[in-house]
């Protein structure tokens, strides 16, 4: 089993009332309150659920199943955890109705290889209720309050880019009645633009390796089980690559459509540090960090072999195009474009099961020769803010190890920039 | 008349004198009495930057005199490992689950170890991922090992691990650094140390290829990285003056490293004889002799530097290339 990512599947109970959810699918065994709740000293109080098609809460009896997609408020006499016996995940579902549901948390992007305990965006934990869900509610067992709203497009405070945890419950409010299920596997998608021929007709700025880099990856990436190329994934180069493919709407640009419907996306050809570079043979046009919004939609790593995107004095301009997005590796300095770099990088992150930024250092350092010349950089969410953890900058793929999801809404980074030797 | 074909005249005679520390000119693409066919006219060891590229320089100069070097240079024909040799690699590291393999890459995993080989173990690969027991920057600052220990951890960790890098030498030690920012804060929150060392064969490096064992701050080897190969003596080769392989820039046009779009000209600061097992392009079969230039190009008073290789057998090329 994989180490997780967020928790070990213990749900934990502080002093006092918890509204908590279970995680995962438990064994039919072991799945009545009697047992997941012998271990909390209650102090006499019931265990509630609070049933929306009844409007009557209700308590739980010793063989009451304890449900997923349900919040549970329990009271707990000191800290405590659930007794959790996990079994084989099937798509777990439910009905939401009008009015306050209590609900639980289930992880939107886990699969088989992986242990379903990753935290989600609200919008992404909510996203097959569409505009059904108004707002919602968690519940602060430190404080005893009620958490902040998390509200439907909301913003600031209430943005719907916070994140919702496993074993939390939740209140929602719902507009109108809709069916809430999951999947417990998914195929994942990844793209790649590449950029050869520069104007002017000057051959010297053309950029002769980056079509293999970029293909090479794409290609690599495609031969694992779990991911596809397919659509919504693409690999587009010169003239039918284009800077709207990686331009937000709310800058006139339609990466909801290409790089931010995929979960990978790798861009090889020119840059610098305040963007990359695109081309249709005639002219050139520069696709900046402001006019970046990325992880929005879906995309969750970007890979970008252009020189300078990010370097140390200046990698901070990118901070503002993270929306959801875990990662960016690329170039601190000047960068070496090579035909072997795309399909190294693939298979350090595939078969080596390498960290997505091992994989990216490796890759450089096969390809670059020379020592004390170039350095490869990554630009990574910090979730809780704490030095003390790592978290998206150590992310590997899906499928391949263990990965953090950050929120949209007021994250920190960290970045690291290495010298290839 | 120009001056230019006056001054090479002048310093190719003082040249033939032994003079040194006289700055060479060379204003025209002649190579002397070098027979090239079509085939080896230009450095068959491509190269390209991403930016600005590769530019054409014709008037290119010398800061230091040339070193001597032998009239005939060894080629030597790469030997590949065994898979059996690159698990008792793993083994050693200590990670013995079960291996995979896929298009001649092995992987073998053992709880937060990874061991990964390339085919013929071109390039070998360790990492540990244990997470460290902190990150707070007083912590970092107080275990970080010094340059040195962190040599001395690195040299017993390939002793103790088994790991037989012949021909290697130390040339330093890399610092890795990371930051925590958010909003205006800004503080370190990781170091590592790589230590990195060179391949050699006798006295002449292979350029392209390297040892890197990384120290974290605790002390501890959480990465290696092997590129290294194996070797016997193939053939010897006749070898082109130092000069001449300056002469072929002028063809092959020269990879700047840094943002100057119309080099005036380029000064030559050093060239070394080694040798590269591979192209940017592919991989050879063998080690061949190459000379690595770098020097400096400039432009409208501005400068960057260039790096370039160039075959110092041009019939080894030709044939092996």
């Amino acid at each position: 089993m994989l180490t997780t990512s967020y928790s070990d599947g213990t749900v934990e109970l502080l002093d006092g009332w918890n509204l908590i959810s279970i995680p995962k699918k438990l064994d039919p065994n072991y799945n009545y309150a009697g047992y997941v709740f012998g271990d909390v000293d209650t102090g006499g109080h019931s265990i509630y659920h609070f049933n929306t098609q009844t409007q009557f809460w209700e308590a739980m009896a010793y063989n009451t199943e304890v449900k997923q997609l349900q919040g549970y408020f329990v009271y707990s006499i000191g800290q405590s955890s659930l007794r959790t016996v996990y079994t084989y995940q099937t798509n777990p579902s439910t009905t939401l109705y009008p009015g306050w549901n209590m609900i639980g948390f289930f992880d939107p992007m886990g699969n088989p290889a992986d242990d379903y305990f990753h935290a989600a965006m609200a919008r992404d934990e909510m996203a097959q209720l569409g505009g059904s869900w108004a707002s919602i509610q968690g519940f602060n067992p430190i404080t005893q309050q009620y958490q902040t709203s998390i509200i439907n497009g909301g913003s600031d405070i209430h943005s719907d880019y916070r994140l919702m945890y496993p074993g939390k419950g939740y209140w929602i409010w719902m507009d109108s009645q809709h069916s809430w299920t999951f999947t417990v596997d998914h195929t994942y998608y990844h793209s790649a633009e590449y950029i050869v021929d520069y104007p002017p007709a000057n051959p010297d700025r053309d950029c002769e390796p980056c079509d293999d880099e970029a293909i090479d990856f794409y290609n690599g990436l495609d031969a694992d089980t779990r991911w596809a190329g397919s659509s919504p994934g693409f690999i587009y180069g010169n003239d039918d690559a284009n800077e709207n493919h990686w331009k937000d709407s709310d800058y006139g640009g339609q990466d909801y459509d290409y790089i931010d419907e995929t979960h990978f996306a790798f861009f090889s050809g020119h840059g610098g540090s305040t963007g990359i570079e695109f081309s249709d043979g005639l002219s050139s046009t520069v696709l900046t960090y402001d006019e970046s919004l990325w992880g929005n939609t879906r995309v969750d790593w970007i890979a970008l072999a252009a020189c300078n995107v990010l370097n140390e004095s200046s990698h901070q301009n990118w901070e503002s195009a993270f929306k959801g997005l875990h990662s960016i590796v690329g170039w601190d300095t000047i960068s070496l474009a090579h035909d072997d770099f795309g399909w190294r990088f693939a298979y350090y992150l595939k078969q080596g099961d390498y960290s997505i930024w091992e994989s990216w250092q490796r890759a450089a350092n096969y390809c670059i020769w020379e020592q004390n010349k170039y350095k490869v950089a990554i630009l990574a969410v910090d979730i809780d803010k704490n030095t003390n953890t790592r978290e998206c900058i150590d992310d590997h793929i899906y499928g391949k190890g263990t990965w953090f999801s950050p929120p949209g809404y007021d994250p920190g980074f960290k970045y690291e920039s290495v010298l290839s030797y | 008349m120009t001056t230019n074909r006056t001054i090479l005249i002048a310093a190719l005679i003082i040249a033939v004198a032994g003079a040194t520390g006289i700055i060479w000119h060379l204003g025209t693409s002649d190579t002397g009495d070098i027979s090239q066919s079509p085939e080896t006219s230009f450095s068959t060891i491509e190269l390209k930057s991403i930016n600005p590229g590769t530019h054409f320089v014709s008037d290119i100069r010398f800061e230091q005199s040339l070193q001597m070097v032998p009239e005939r240079l060894m080629v030597y024909s790469k030997q590949q490992m065994s898979d059996e040799e690159i698990l008792q690699i793993a083994s050693d590291l200590g990670i013995t689950g079960e291996p995979t393999e896929e298009s001649g890459w092995i992987s073998v995993k053992k709880g937060p170890c990874k061991f990964l080989s390339e085919p013929g173990g071109r390039a070998i690969s360790f990492v540990n991922e244990t997470p460290m027991p902190s990150y707070e920057l007083e912590f970092i600052d107080s275990h970080l090992p010094s340059d040195e220990e962190a040599r001395k951890i690195a040299d017993e960790f390939l002793v103790r691990h088994n790991i037989r890098a012949e021909g290697r030498r130390f040339v330093g030690v890399n610092h890795g650094i990371g930051y925590f920012t958010y909003k205006d804060v800004k503080v370190k929150d990781n170091e590592e140390l790589t230590v990195v060392y060179r391949h050699f064969i006798g006295d002449h490096e292979i350029f392209n290829e390297d040892l890197g064992v990384r120290v974290t701050f605790m002390g501890t080897v959480n990465s290696l990285f092997w590129k290294w190969t194996r070797y016997t003596p193939y053939k010897e080769y006749r070898a082109i003056r130092p000069e001449e392989a300056v002469a072929c820039l002028q063809k092959t046009g020269i990879v700047v490293l840094g943002d100057i779009s119309t080099p005036d000209y380029a000064t030559v600061r050093n060239i070394t004889i080694g040798y590269l097992g591979e192209t940017r392009s592919k991989e050879l079969d063998y080690l061949i002799p190459v000379y690595k230039i770098e020097g400096m190009v400039y432009s409208n008073g501005s400068a960057a530097e260039f790096l370039q290789y160039v075959p110092a057998s041009l019939e080894a090329a030709a044939e092996l290339i």
